[in-house]
């Protein structure tokens, strides 16, 4: 009962507290790059893209209102929609291997939908499905990955960090393998792939986020469905099934779910590697392992912490900029060794 | 254990039972066959509602796979089962759910879920919405954890506790989803005494308010202390089922367990106590031997417990009452010729003895200490001998030492063993001589079963008797080795 409301109010702080953050580092975000603006003229400029009548138009720079419209902005949505899109991701995985090493990134996942992705732009044949054959395709390859990797790694409903991370490695180098084959067999222009596999968000569009954004709300709301069977499911699906959960039906729409959302951010951002493992466990540490809590929280945080690492990204070597995936794995890569040391009970 | 578990919490799901309602569980010829192997043979299974039946059986019997296919967890290969008249077969999960609450042998759970948490997950098939559960969820969950004695837990997180502690926890999980039905898999595992009979308490009182209570036990004593009906499982199908005063005999549990028991009375309920070793390892012939111990004054405690783990069942006399030999004899569930204490032996009593030790096969004389009173016992002894039965003297320590009787019961030992009685120094020569002599009429037995036309067989040459050295062992063919079952 304490302990619940505890955790309750812990929840509500949290979540307040992530959303006045996000604000505040969209804000930042806005400001920042190569011309600089002040707070007042990024909400300015802001607010005469969708009524220029009521802001007095000396009192930001001419050029602001694009620049936020066709970079900055889509390219801060972007960011909040792949790091949601992965954290979540990552935690459903997670809930449903049982295991806190699994993540979109490690498990090879996120590789299955950059091949599909990678098909898509390289298939002349697939041109007709337009912008939507990136997801589409994205996801076929991620859900043919997750259900791999599941068949791999799990004997007899016990999945262990070994076979969890072997199987990760293979079906993920595989993949790999099969999208380098796929570069250098087409010659396509190896730079602007490599670029993209470290994964980045300076391609973001306006049309991307609008094929992205529906795709990971969608999952994200199925998680949420999901979320008091996934909390059953962590006990074993024998158990779950012998408290009413239909576990089979229950770890194939997570699976599927998590490939979509995955799918959402790999086909326009590239390979971004653990976000989906260090939120979730940082949002576990505070709110208890709840996935009626931890979703929410970790769809935030990790669209802040993408937006962070991402603004990051831009800025530290201006006027250079480095693909934010390398910017994740710098801080992932220590964490995951962290949580492979100390891995019990989380 | 505090308050009561709180049955306005819990009662709900209690039904109301009219006579013709179907029953709780049933299951209709119940066949499991994996890779070729036979796990369930056949099972045929009636649960009445409100019934507290407990499953028996040695391991690999099949208790957990019965469980399992009477929950659905587990395909049949053949047979039906019915919850409530309803076939389980079309029957969804949830439904499963809310009316069957089973307690699976251990869970895992690495996630840092508090123990409350871990208990309230029991209430998802009561859920009515996303975030919550039902109204009564939380005095429901407040009961099970009273119950159970786990409050002061409720909020460690379920992976810092002990084994014992976690397995109350997921028996208040199972109660907090407060089913009608409840089956439990082994619930005492990994519990120390007082919360066994914690768990086993908690059942009864369940059982008192109307709820069905399957639960597999290993052991028999809880099981036969606590449960109304028990059914007993033996390679996959029911070698007994009843109530625990029926079924709970020595032969019945000899058959399922290949062991050998006494059972006894203890509160109005059967109390079963091993007696050692399956008669598969027991000495050869020892099943059928006829064996009198002649002891007293607890000379020859030692030598029964001994002997009845290979197998024997001797007879013992004549023993007074609070004797350390009496209650060796009751508690092996031996027959025993008993006297009052510290009186003379009556004559009837002698009558009786003499009559025992008679009809044996041997008579084995353990080391007591000879007064007055019990001197009647050589005397028997010496009766037997001329009866032409085989008598064994444990003669050591010295009969110098152990005679108040000015040399009488030295000279009636004397003459025993000048009669052809075998002496040996310790109870370990008079096992070793038992087994021996036991064989040799397993063998004779045997050998007249297979040739029964064939005459009058020579006996078997005697082997070397061990711990015999201090006198004379039978001489092959001698007029006392009794050859009424060899045909001599």
């Amino acid at each position: 009962m304490t302990a619940g409301n505890t955790r309750q109010r812990r929840f509500r702080m949290l979540m307040v507290g992530l959303a006045v953050a996000l604000v505040a580092t969209v804000l930042t975000s806005a400001m920042l790059g190569a011309a600089s603006l002040s707070p007042g003229e990024v909400v300015r400029a802001t607010v005469s893209l969708f009524a220029p009548d009521r802001v007095d138009a000396a009192s930001y720079p001419s050029w602001a209102p694009r620049l936020l419209r066709d970079l900055r902005l889509p390219r801060i949505v972007m960011a909040l929609v792949a790091g949601l899109a992965l954290s979540t991701a990552g935690a459903t995985l997670q809930g449903v291997f049982r295991n806190p090493l699994a993540e979109p990134y490690l498990l090879g996942v996120s590789a299955g939908a950059a091949v599909g992705a990678t098909i898509a732009i390289i298939w002349k044949p697939l041109a007709f499905l337009g912008i939507f054959g990136l997801p589409v395709l994205a996801f076929g390859g991620a859900l043919l990955a997750a259900f791999l990797v599941y068949r791999l790694a799990t004997f007899a409903e016990e999945t262990s960090s070994v076979s969890l991370l072997l199987s990760g490695v293979a079906v993920g180098s595989t993949f790999t393998a099969v999208l380098s084959l796929l570069m250098v067999a087409t010659q396509y222009d190896l730079r602007t792939v490599v670029v993209w596999l470290m994964g980045g968000l300076t391609t973001a569009s306006w049309t991307k986020i609008a094929v992205a954004a529906p795709l990971v709300m969608a999952g994200f709301v199925i998680m949420l469905a999901h979320a008091p069977r996934l909390n059953l499911m962590l006990m074993g699906e024998t158990r779950a099934k012998e408290l009413g959960v239909d576990a089979h039906a229950t770890r194939r729409n997570l699976l599927v779910v998590a490939s979509l959302t995955t799918a959402g951010a790999v086909a326009f951002t590239g390979l971004i590697g653990f976000v989906g493992l260090m939120v979730p466990h940082m949002v576990r540490l505070i709110l208890g392992p709840d996935h009626r809590h931890v979703l929410p929280a970790a769809g935030l945080l990790g669209a802040l912490f993408l937006l962070l690492a991402d603004t990051l990204a831009r800025t530290i070597l201006d006027p250079a900029e480095i693909p934010v995936g390398i910017i994740t794995a710098f801080v992932g890569g220590p964490f995951f060794l962290y949580l492979l040391r100390t891995r019990r009970g989380v | 254990m505090g308050r009561a578990l709180d049955t306005r919490a819990l009662s709900d799901a209690a039904p109301t039972t009219p006579d013709d309602a179907p029953p709780a569980l049933e299951a209709r010829g119940l066949h499991v066959r994996r890779d070729g192997r036979t796990l369930l043979g056949g099972i045929d299974l009636v649960v009445s509602t409100g019934a507290f039946l407990g499953v028996l059986g040695p391991n690999g019997s099949g208790k957990t796979t019965l469980l399992r296919s009477l929950t659905g967890a587990l395909a049949l290969s053949e047979g039906e089962v019915f919850i409530e008249g309803r076939p389980l077969a079309s029957s969804d999960l949830s439904y499963v759910a809310q009316r069957i609450g089973i307690v699976p042998q251990t869970f895992t759970l690495d996630f840092k879920f508090t123990v409350r948490e871990v208990v309230a997950l029991g209430r998802y098939p009561h859920r009515r919405s996303w975030s919550g559960w039902d109204s009564g969820a939380d005095e429901t969950v407040d009961a099970a954890l009273e119950a159970l004695s786990i409050t002061d837990l409720a909020d460690r997180p379920v992976t810092e506790i002990s084994g014992g502690e976690r397995q109350r926890v997921l028996i208040a999980q199972t109660l907090a989803q407060d089913t009608p039905i409840l089956m439990l898999d082994e619930p005492l595992n990994n519990l120390d005494l007082n919360h066994q009979l914690q768990v086993m308490q908690v059942l009864a009182r369940l059982h008192s308010e109307g709820r069905t209570i399957l639960v597999v036990v290993h052991d028999i004593n809880m099981a036969a202390q606590y449960c109304a009906d028990l059914v007993l499982l033996s390679n996959g199908r029911v070698a007994a089922e009843g109530t625990p005063e029926r079924i709970l005999t020595p032969e019945v549990i000899l058959d399922v367990f290949s062991t050998r028991v006494a059972v006894h009375r203890q509160g109005g309920r059967p109390y079963v106590t091993p007696l050692g070793l399956s008669p598969r390892r027991a000495a050869d012939g020892a099943l059928e031997f006829r064996l009198h111990l002649i002891t007293g004054g607890g000379a020859g405690a030692d030598l029964a417990r001994d002997l009845v783990h290979l197998g024997f069942t001797p007879s013992l006399g004549v023993v007074s009452v609070f004797d350390t030999d009496f209650e060796v004899a009751r508690s092996l569930d031996l027959s025993v010729v008993s006297a009052p204490p510290f009186q003379p032996l009556t004559r009837d009593d002698v009558r009786e003895h003499e009559a025992l030790a008679r009809e044996a096969d041997c008579v084995v004389v353990a080391p007591q200490v000879y007064g007055a009173g019990n001197l009647a016992n050589l005397e028997v002894a010496h009766a037997a001998l001329k009866a032409g039965v085989e008598v064994v003297v444990v003669t050591g320590p010295p009969i110098g030492s152990r005679d108040l009787t000015e040399g009488r019961a030295a000279e009636l030992e004397r003459a025993l063993l000048e009669g052809g009685a075998v002496a040996v120094p310790d109870a370990a020569g008079a096992v070793d001589h038992v087994c021996v002599l036991a064989k040799r009429a397993a063998a004779r037995g045997a050998a007249a079963e297979a040739r029964p036309a064939s005459g009058p067989q020579p006996a078997p040459e005697p082997r070397p008797v061990p711990g015999s050295q201090s006198a004379p062992g039978p001489a092959p063919g001698s007029p006392r080795s009794r050859d009424e079952d060899g045909g001599t």
